[in-house]
């Protein structure tokens, strides 16, 4: 059982964002969003437009950088190799529950 | 009377001159994918037929699975003629010409059956899949399986159907490693009238979506694995031109600054595919090519 001010206590909201370039001024190329906030997940899987254009567009909306991807050289012999999207941030913000 | 077989073939065991009849039947149709459509499913990993089965076939389908006749199978690496031969209730649709020439084209002729599943998803369910790519992380670089998906009915946005991404078959990732993306730009919803036929290269990244509308959606996968070398199988006229060129130098809007490297690597696969270990545009591999052994 929660007491009452857990229950009204603020809840972290997590972004990711995955950018062109490790320029937090570049676009958005792909994006997850975690809301601690709400009773349950999203179901909405319609295709949609990015949430900001950018890192930095989300920094001043009031997120704030969690952690920001490191930069890697590519390993010998597989110079070409790709996988993951590289370029990952993640924001946080915390807001106050939709639910008790 | 039969054209003489290629002296290639003429000495070859029965199943390689089977094959080679078969490939040629469809070419001398005209069936086979021509040099932009490879070019396209090189460069996007994905080809779409939209209404390529006939809707009486399809009629037919949704009657099949609505019986519980089709499910799903396989896993054992028969022939697909052996696999289709038992009786099928979807064989038709795999038995057509156009079909037949866009299978013959990828994965060559007589490919070998990996298995087949029917995605069913019911009506208002809520909830997608994840990000994923099938089976395990694949390090062929020019080999390659499809997965045929066909939708036998009509399936709009609301209902779903599944969300690709044209451009990620190149990517050496394993399964659900990539479900830390829930939303990427470009990515590409199976929004398509019944009969709509897509080709995916194994490697294309995919997540089912949820059905919100009243009707239960179909679709019928298969995966086949190739049987013969990946090379000039399809209609190679014109492999060399400036819209083959154009597509293979088209980027995805979510490719980044690993925009260059998605060149080299389908430059690199075209290269595979066409026989033509020249091929190159814009100096992508030519460029990290040219290291002269010349002493002045």
């Amino acid at each position: 059982m929660m007491t009452p001010e857990v229950a009204l206590s603020p809840r972290q909201q997590l972004l990711q964002l995955w950018l062109h370039s490790p320029d937090l001024g570049s676009s958005v190329v792909a994006w997850s969003f975690y809301d601690g906030t709400a009773a349950q997940r999203s179901d909405d899987d319609l295709p949609k437009k990015p949430p900001y254009p950018s890192a930095l567009h989300a920094m001043r909306d009031g997120w704030r950088v969690l952690g920001i991807a490191p930069a890697r050289p590519s390993a010998p012999g597989h110079e070409f190799r790709t996988s993951f999207l590289p370029h990952e941030i993640v924001l946080e913000r915390f807001q106050e529950p939709t639910h008790v | 009377m039969s054209k003489p077989l290629p002296l290639s073939v003429t000495n070859a065991d029965t199943e390689h001159q089977l094959a080679w009849r078969e490939w040629e039947e469809l070419r001398d149709a005209g069936q086979l994918l021509d040099a932009t459509a490879m070019a396209t499913f090189t460069a996007r990993g994905v080809l779409s037929f939209p209404g390529i089965v006939p809707d009486e076939l399809n009629r037919a389908a949704l009657t099949a699975i609505a019986s519980g006749a089709v499910h799903g199978g396989g896993y054992r690496g028969e022939p697909l003629s052996e696999f289709l031969a038992t009786g099928h209730p979807l064989a038709g649709i795999f038995a057509l010409p156009q079909v037949r020439g866009i299978i013959a084209s990828l994965v060559g002729p007589r490919p070998r059956h990996d298995h087949h599943a029917l995605h069913v998803v019911g009506p208002h369910h809520r909830g997608a899949q994840s990000w994923h790519a099938d089976a395990t992380i694949d390090p062929r670089s020019t080999a390659f399986d499809i997965q045929v998906m066909y939708f036998p009915h009509d399936t709009p946005m609301e209902m779903g159907g599944t969300m690709l991404l044209p451009g990620s078959h190149l990517r050496q990732i394993h399964e659900v490693e990539i479900s830390r993306y829930q939303h990427i730009v470009g990515e590409m919803p199976t929004v398509c009238p019944a009969g709509t036929i897509h080709v995916l290269h194994h490697g294309i990244w995919h997540r089912g979506r949820g059905n919100a509308t009243d009707r239960q959606r179909s679709m019928f996968k298969l995966r086949l694995n190739p049987e013969w070398k990946q090379e000039r199988l399809f209609n190679t006229a014109g492999h060399h031109s400036a819209a083959v060129a154009q597509i293979l130098g088209t980027s995805e809007p979510w490719f980044g600054s690993d925009l260059r490297l998605e060149y080299v690597n389908r430059i690199a696969f075209w290269r595979a595919l066409t026989g033509d270990a020249t091929y190159d545009h814009s100096l992508w591999l030519g460029r990290l090519e040219a290291s002269p052994t010349k002493v002045l």
